[in-house]
Parts: C-alpha cells; structure tokens; sequence
C-alpha cells in the first residue's frame, strides 16, 4: 500500500488547521434557514426548535457540525436559526401588536412593481425559499405553497403572520424575522405579483 | 494483497501531526472568548424503540431498546460525545458501547476526533442508522441489526472503532455546498474467535468480521480509511469511501504467519427535494479467509468477495410517509444460490417530528448459507423516539 499519498494528505490536514481562528465568517438567520431545510433535513424530519433551550442548541449544533461533515459557519447559521425561532414566544410582539393595527390589506388593486422588487429582495434575503415554494425555482416544503397562499388566506392574515408566527399557532417552525410594516406589505405586494 | 502493516514513518509522523494540531488548538483556545460559562454545557439525547416482530418461521416477540446519547462541550471547541445501547437478548439485558469520543473544532473546516466513533464509511452507518433517522422499518440487511430491530445478521455491521480521525469541509461555491473529506486510523477488525483452525473460518464458512470488540488492537497493523464527500447542492450528497485493514495471520502452514487483509469500498448518496428522500447505498469487500484443511492440518489463503447494498425511497405526506427499499446482498461472489434480494415495503406515521409508528414488511427472496436464514418474510411495528 503506498503511504505517501496518506502521510501528504494527513500534513496538508494540519496545514489548514493552522489558519487564523479568529477569521470566522458571519453566520446569518437566512443562511440557517436553508442549512436546516435542506441539509439537515436529508436526515431529519424538522422539529419545533422549542424543544430544546438555546443553550442545548448550541451542544446539539457542535455536535451535528462533527456528525454531518458542516462547516463552523453553517453550524452557527443553524444554531442563530434555531435560536431566533425560540424567541417567538407566541405572546403578542410589538411588531404583533402593529401589524393588527395596520392599515388592512388590499388584495385587488394593480401590483406595485417597485414595491413588488423590494418584497423579491427580502424574499431572497430571508431564504424564505428554503421552507416554501416561492416562485418557480424554490421547493421548499416545511411550510405552505406561497405562490397561492391568497386563494386560501387573506392579505392581513399574512401580515400579521410575518409580524408573529405564532399568533395562530404555538408549534410553528416559523422564524420571527426583523422585519417592519413597510418590508411586511413589500413582502406582501411580491407574493401578490405572483400568485398563481 | 500487499501489507497493509503501518510504517515506522508513519507510526511517527501521524502523532506529531496529532500533537502540532493540538499545541495550535490548544493556543487558539487560550485566545478564544468561551461561548459556554464555566459551568459547561450538556445534553442528554438518544433514541429508542419499542415494537413486534412477527417472522413467516412462526417468531413473534415484542422488543425494546433504547440508546441514551450524552454530549457535553467544554468549550466552544471542544466537544465530548457518548452513545449507549441497551437491548433486550436472550433474557439478558445487552449493553453497549456505540462510541465515546471527544472532538477538537480546529477552525471553520477542521476537526479532530479520537476515541470510539462511528467510522466515516459510507453515510448509514455514521448517520441514518438510528430508529428515528432510519425512514424503514429494519436496518438494510447488509448492515445487521445494529442500533435496529434485531434478528438479522448483518454481513458488514456497522462500523464502530477505536482511534482518530480527521474531518475536513471545504466550501464550494455558497453555503450547503461542500466538499468532504474524513480520515480514520483505528485498531481495525479482528476475527471471529475460533475453537481451532487458523484466524480464519472451517470450510465454507464466509468470515464474520468482529469490529470494536476489544479495547487493543490484535497485531501491529491499524485500519486505515477515509470518505470523500461532494455536496454539490445542499439536498444532494455523493460519497466515496474505502478502508483497509489486516485482521489476523495464517495460522497454519504453508503460509504460517501471513497476514490476513480485508479492503472494503463504498458509494452512497442521499438526496432530499420536498416530499420526496433517495437514499442508496452499496458496498464490496475483498476479505483474506484462512480455508483450514484438519486431515493435512494446513491451509490455503483464499479471497473472498462479497457485496450488498440498498435503494431506498420515501415520500411524505402530511404525517405519513410510504417507503419503499430494495436490499441485496452476496456474501461470497464464488458461490452461487446464496443470494439475498430483499423488497421492502414501510408505512410510517409522525406523531411528531421525532416520534413515529412505523411499520415494514420485509419479502425476502432467496436463502443465505450462513447459518442465518433470511429467506423469512418479516412483518415489524414499532415505536420509534428521538429525545
């Protein structure tokens, strides 16, 4: 058997073990979105993230980073992830609270295109891709069909369900995002333009 | 086959590789801000089963067991891992130890782990093999019962070992996309413990391959192995892997003392797209087997090539989810009519994302001469939890 080949690959190993460690790249919720849709959903079937504390996830994150061959980025992606969603309690949010104060939602006017462009970009910003089916490209299927989600809700149903989660349902997988009214109804205006 | 001995070059270089990445691990560490306060963290994980089986020879028996998973990190960059198994056999309470490991997260892309881990050889063994990961039923019958239901002699069991191993991630090309690769060094097989004969089996006898089963190593030689791992989009994975290892010498002569090797190949891939999940996974091995003749006491060193693998296919709906899998497997190429084909046929349904019922039959197609009958159809219910 040759050992050279092993002994090169073994030193090359520790050769990139030796980069900096403090030049570890920014993990983002969106990126965690996807890593838990699709990369750990090849193995799993997703689960409500308050089944564990933050802390038990950033155990568990480490030790799934060792089992399924992860980077650290994504482990931290993952583990935001998860912890972002733990924060959406269920109890009403100050974002909860404005959003049932907004101005109602008119599904039947024309689409604001620029509008329309701004909800495209928090779309894609926020992965929302990575749990549903939005647009023609995406197959995410944790959550609902989006492309038709105004045949089964309304407007101000779905603002209210970007605002809070949680508001009609305890065990949603939903992340609570950062979002304000404006980039709700953008979102909202985007989904608009193309329903199906 | 060549010696698969480890040379002085190595047996030194590979601990100070070890040692040089630890000294650096251990400075990064000194410099990090620890996420975790002094009181460490930890979890108690695990998963478990509880179930019947019904067999076509008339077996009915109900079944348990349960495999508590603790994990305990120390700091942000150092992880420590166990996993129990605790099953009923034979009236007695069987305990063991599926790994206990302790792991160093270099950096972003690096990690070392050493101690008793699940080897990087394919993907089921090191990942889907628990109940509640596990979309059927039964273990692929390639893989024995191990952390499955039991009954099935596997004829490649999972493979568990003591030693180092080195994992690597490359990006390529946005996140979920990677390209993988882990390294082990470990004791490496022994045989099956013979009443006499050589190392190896009487005759016609395919031999069992014992992983794990002592603390030390039986000779000088180590396993040597690796996995390499293309994750070209984040629901698709394809993996390479082979190990290679001596498990014994030739006890008797002409060839008293030569080693007896065994080189194993693998190729799986795991793809997940909505509702739909492709699992597949084949393996071969080339085994050494000693073929003792007791009239003349001597021997011959015979190869043995044996192979099995599976294709399986699951899609969900709502809280159920309908698999499909067929199995192979080929315990000795030379030998004909000893085949195992093996359509299996699953319904599960999720209480919750880590609780199920699931339920398999097993139409099993032709008879293993092994002294384990596989030609029985299996019908097996069962719980299955993820805690």
């Amino acid at each position: 058997m040759q050992m050279k080949p092993a002994i090169t690959t073994l030193i090359a190993l520790s050769a990139l073990a030796w980069p900096t460690l403090s030049g570890a790249q920014e993990a983002t919720v969106s990126d965690g979105a996807k890593v838990y849709a699709a990369t750990c959903g090849r193995c799993h079937t997703p689960r409500s993230s308050v089944e564990r504390s933050d802390r038990d996830w950033t155990v568990i994150t480490a030790h799934m980073r060792v089992r399924g061959n992860i980077t650290g980025r994504e482990m931290r992606a993952v583990r935001a992830f998860l912890q972002q969603m733990n924060r959406g309690t269920g109890e009403e949010s100050e974002p909860a609270a404005a959003a049932s104060t907004a101005a109602p939602v008119n599904l039947s006017g024309p689409v604001d295109p620029s509008l329309a462009e701004q909800g495209r970009t928090l779309v894609d910003a926020n992965a929302c891709s990575a749990c549903h089916r939005v647009g023609d490209a995406s197959a995410g299927t944790l959550g609902p069909n989006l492309n038709n989600v105004f045949s089964r809700r309304s407007g101000d149903y779905v603002m209210q369900k970007l605002a809070d989660p949680r508001f009609d349902n305890a065990n949603s997988l939903m992340p609570q995002l950062p979002l304000n009214e404006q980039q709700r109804r953008a979102i909202v205006e985007y989904l608009r333009s193309i329903r199906r | 086959m060549d010696s698969a001995r480890v040379p002085p070059r190595v047996a030194l270089v590979v601990p100070l590789v070890l040692i040089l990445a630890s000294v650096h691990a251990g400075v990064a560490l000194a410099q990090q801000r620890t996420a975790i306060s002094p009181s460490h963290a930890y979890v108690l994980s695990g998963y478990g089963t509880a179930g019947a089986l019904y067999t076509q020879d008339g077996e009915r028996t109900f079944f348990t067991s349960v495999a508590p998973i603790f994990l305990f990190q120390f700091t942000d960059r150092v992880l420590a891992e166990t996993e129990l198994e605790f099953e009923l056999e034979e009236g007695a309470t069987k305990t063991g130890l599926e790994y206990a490991d302790i792991s160093l997260l270099l950096n972003d892309y690096i990690t070392v782990t050493a101690g008793k881990f699940l080897l990087p050889f394919g993907i089921f063994g090191q990942r889907l093999h628990p109940t509640w990961i596990n979309r059927f039923a039964t273990n692929p019958p390639v893989f024995g019962g191990h952390g499955g239901v039991p009954g099935v002699e596997g004829l490649l069991p999972i493979l568990s070992d003591i030693g180092v191993m080195v994992g690597a991630v490359l990006p390529v090309g946005g996140i979920g996309r990677n390209v993988t690769f882990s390294g082990f060094l470990t004791n490496g097989p022994m045989a099956e413990a013979m009443e006499e004969g050589g190392a190896g089996m009487e005759e016609e006898h395919v031999p069992e391959l014992a992983f794990g089963e002592s603390v030390e190593d039986n000779n000088k030689n180590k396993m040597i192995g690796g996995r390499l791992g293309l994750v070209l989009a984040p629901h698709f994975e394809l993996d390479l892997s082979g190990m290679r290892a001596a498990y014994g010498d030739v006890a008797l002569p002409p060839n008293a003392g030569t080693q007896l090797h065994l080189v194993s190949y693998n190729a799986a891939a795991e793809y997940r797209v909505g509702n739909v999940e492709i699992r597949t996974e084949w393996l071969r091995a080339e085994v050494d087997v000693e073929e003792a003749d007791t009239m003349t006491m001597s021997s011959e060193i015979e190869l043995v090539k044996r192979w099995g693998g599976y294709a399986q296919a699951t899609y969900r709906l709502g809280s159920w989810e309908p698999v499909f899998r067929f199995s192979r497997v080929d315990p000795n190429e030379a030998e004909a009519d000893d085949e195992l084909s093996q359509y299996g046929f699953g319904l599960n349904y999720y209480l919750t994302p880590s609780i199920s019922v699931m339920a398999g039959f097993e139409l099993n197609r032709d008879r293993l001469d092994m002294g384990n009958d596989m030609s029985n159809n299996r019908l097996v219910i069962y719980w299955a939890f993820g805690f």
